[in-house]
């Protein structure tokens, strides 16, 4: 049967095993190190339960009207454009735009900024015992107008990140995270651990950790599959003789595809069984929901693999296999190292690699499950789409309407 | 004669087989000062646009020098030849380390007339972790004969120094941008090593497949 000639061309080459080799390195080094113990219970009366962010205008007004007096003072605003850190120094002409916003913001105007001379950084400083201390920066004072609503001043703060160039600390997503930061109190801990044991049954929180970790490696790895096994007829010289055949292109494609897609998911099927046990060995008295690895494994993963593996199909088939590689892996550096959001619930409606790098967060994960939702079928249409485009490519290549300009390309390779 | 034909081949595959891989290697450069912010940076930020991102072209250029053999056909019209095979590829790869050579080489002086703090220590640095990236392309596509394993170890190899710098330890990519220079000479022994048993590996593969022996068991 066609189906399984595919799926042991494509789990006996070498790419198969290095794909199976990472998963399960990526498996056990990050998972399960992160599941080596199970996660406590908060106790009352710690110092410290960590920080939330939270908008709170009456925190975050004073705090990014400080910050961004601040980077004006030094001259440098630091800025993740595209995930990497980036020091943005203004022009004039943008300068005097900001201190145009500053003055609304604070009622500094630029004449008094400029004039001040006792301008110190402040930030983080080890001492010669290794000892951190903060130091607060030295600026002037800043009063926020009363007539300045939050509105207003988060409009402002676009226009400010505008001139820095985007994808600066004002920011609509990293403003929060950086000015906004109130802290936790033993209830609220309480409250995410009780989330963890009851609503998630403790799995689904694993599974999400698991598929984010996951999820990261399934988004190119599969374009290598793809390639290698889109470019193998070609390279042995069996194009001609599959077109000669009687099976439609859109079977052929699809077969293929289908079986490319199954051998890839069988390894985080193995995983995700894996890592049941594990989570399970860790938490044996308590009620666990045993279906959620799996449920999350399809819904989550195998639209990555699905995408990931069509994109490389279809460019191969039009291009090359180094141009699918070279597509495939641009889109995900933008999603992963170059996405603008965080680790956590960092899920937008076309973020191919959903971010959630936390057992707790079910708040934040529910409350994007639209974008989420939406997310998982627009990749896997996408994908199928995109299948569907290849074989129709295929077919035009079979029935030689393409292979004119092949030919051309070919004769003049050799 | 011998140094006029190799010239002649390096001539013909550059023309036919490295075009469009250099182009990608160029995009690579030109989108560079783009996603990172290259003018005034000091010695520590400067090292990140050389070591995180411009190390991709290492992959780019040096992982597709068996690519062309992947067809069987040219593989066969290239043994035919007078000039070796290996020769042909190592050729391959002296170029492809010079347009690397020379990508890193004209990136680092349009960083320093940016006013960044860039030494020659920055282009030596940066250079070794695209050596290493492409030569373990290199070794992967030459030794499974399968460009896409080359790609493909060489770019989970990039992921993973997001993810485990101290597991990776001598072998660490970005270790310029931590302020450490040592890494590099591990990577850049590493990288040569690597080259060498590639060549040894496929010789001594190449010779036993051609030998006198090995032809007449598969005659039989």
């Amino acid at each position: 049967m066609l189906f399984f000639r595919e799926c042991k061309k494509v789990i006996f080459s070498v790419t198969f095993v290095i794909y199976c080799l990472t998963l399960f390195i990526v498996y056990f080094s990050q998972f399960q190190a992160d599941c080596s113990r199970p996660l406590e219970k908060p106790v009352p009366g710690l110092e410290s339960y960590g920080t939330v962010a939270v908008e709170k205008p009456e925190l975050l007004m004073p705090a990014a009207a400080q910050g961004l007096v601040d980077e004006y003072l030094s001259g440098i605003f630091r800025a993740y454009p595209y995930g990497f850190y980036k020091e943005v120094r203004l022009t004039d002409r943008k300068k005097r735009k900001l201190g145009e916003i500053i003055e609304r913001i604070t009622g500094i105007s630029p004449a008094d900024l400029d004039s001040f001379e006792d301008y110190e950084s402040g930030g983080y400083v080890m001492d010669d015992n290794g000892v951190i201390s903060y130091t607060e920066p030295n600026i002037p004072e800043i009063h926020i107008p009363d007539d300045l609503t939050y509105e207003e001043f988060r409009e402002l703060m676009r226009q400010a990140d505008s001139l820095i160039g985007g994808g600066s600390r004002y920011s609509d997503d990293f403003i929060v995270e950086n000015f906004s930061l109130a802290d936790k109190t033993y209830e609220d801990a309480l409250a995410e651990y009780e989330h963890f044991l009851h609503d998630d049954r403790i799995t689904a929180a694993y599974a999400r950790l698991y598929c984010d970790y996951l999820g990261i490696d399934l988004s190119i790895l599969p374009v290598f599959i793809a390639v290698y096994v889109s470019e193998r007829d070609r390279r042995v010289h069996m194009e001609q003789l599959v077109y000669s055949r009687k099976i439609s292109s859109l079977k052929l494609i699809f077969t293929r595809y289908a079986a490319m897609v199954s051998s890839m998911f069988i390894p985080v099927l193995i995983t995700s069984i894996l890592a049941f046990f594990e989570v399970k060995s860790h938490y044996p008295d308590n009620d666990l929901d045993s279906t959620a690895f799996i449920r999350y494994a399809l819904f989550w993963l195998l639209p990555d693999i699905m995408t990931a593996s069509s994109v490389g199909m279809l460019v191969t088939e039009i291009s090359s296999g180094l141009t699918a590689v070279f597509v495939q892996g641009a889109w995900w550096f933008i999603s992963t190292i170059g996405a603008a959001g965080g680790l956590t619930g960092n899920i937008g409606k076309l973020t191919l690699v959903m971010r959630h790098n936390s057992l707790l967060g079910y708040d934040v994960f529910n409350a994007q499950w639209d974008n989420i939702a939406v997310n998982r079928i627009f990749f896997t249409v996408l994908s199928i789409a995109a299948a569907v485009l290849t074989a129709v490519i295929f077919e035009m290549k079979r029935r030689g309407a393409l292979s004119e300009a092949k030919l051309s390309v070919g004769s003049r390779r050799h | 004669m011998k140094l006029n034909c190799l010239l002649a081949v390096a001539g013909i595959n550059i023309r036919h087989h490295f075009k469009s891989h250099f182009l990608l290697a160029l995009i690579i450069a030109f989108l560079t000062p783009v996603i990172f912010g290259i003018s005034s940076l000091n010695a520590e930020g400067s090292a990140q646009p050389l070591e995180m991102f411009l190390s991709l072209t290492g992959l780019i250029l040096l992982t597709p020098v068996f690519y062309p053999e992947q067809d069987e056909n040219i593989r066969d019209l290239i043994r035919s030849k007078r000039t070796e095979h290996l020769e042909v590829c190592f050729v391959r790869l002296l170029y492809s380390l010079l347009a690397l050579a020379a990508i890193y080489g004209i990136f680092t002086i349009f960083m320093y007339c940016s006013e960044d703090k860039v030494t020659f220590r920055h282009f030596i640095g940066g250079y070794s972790s695209a050596l290493f990236l492409g030569a373990l392309g290199f070794f992967f596509a030459g030794v499974c004969e399968n460009t896409a394993a080359g790609y493909m170890v060489g770019m989970i190899f990039y992921i993973s120094n997001f993810a485990l710098k101290k597991e990776l330890k001598n072998l660490y990519l970005f270790s310029m941008s931590s302020g450490s220079f040592h890494e590099k000479y591990s990577l850049m022994s590493v990288s040569v090593i690597l080259i060498f048993f590639t060549f040894l590996l496929l010789n001594f593969r190449y010779s036993s497949a051609f030998s006198p022996a090995h032809r007449n068991k598969n005659i039989k």
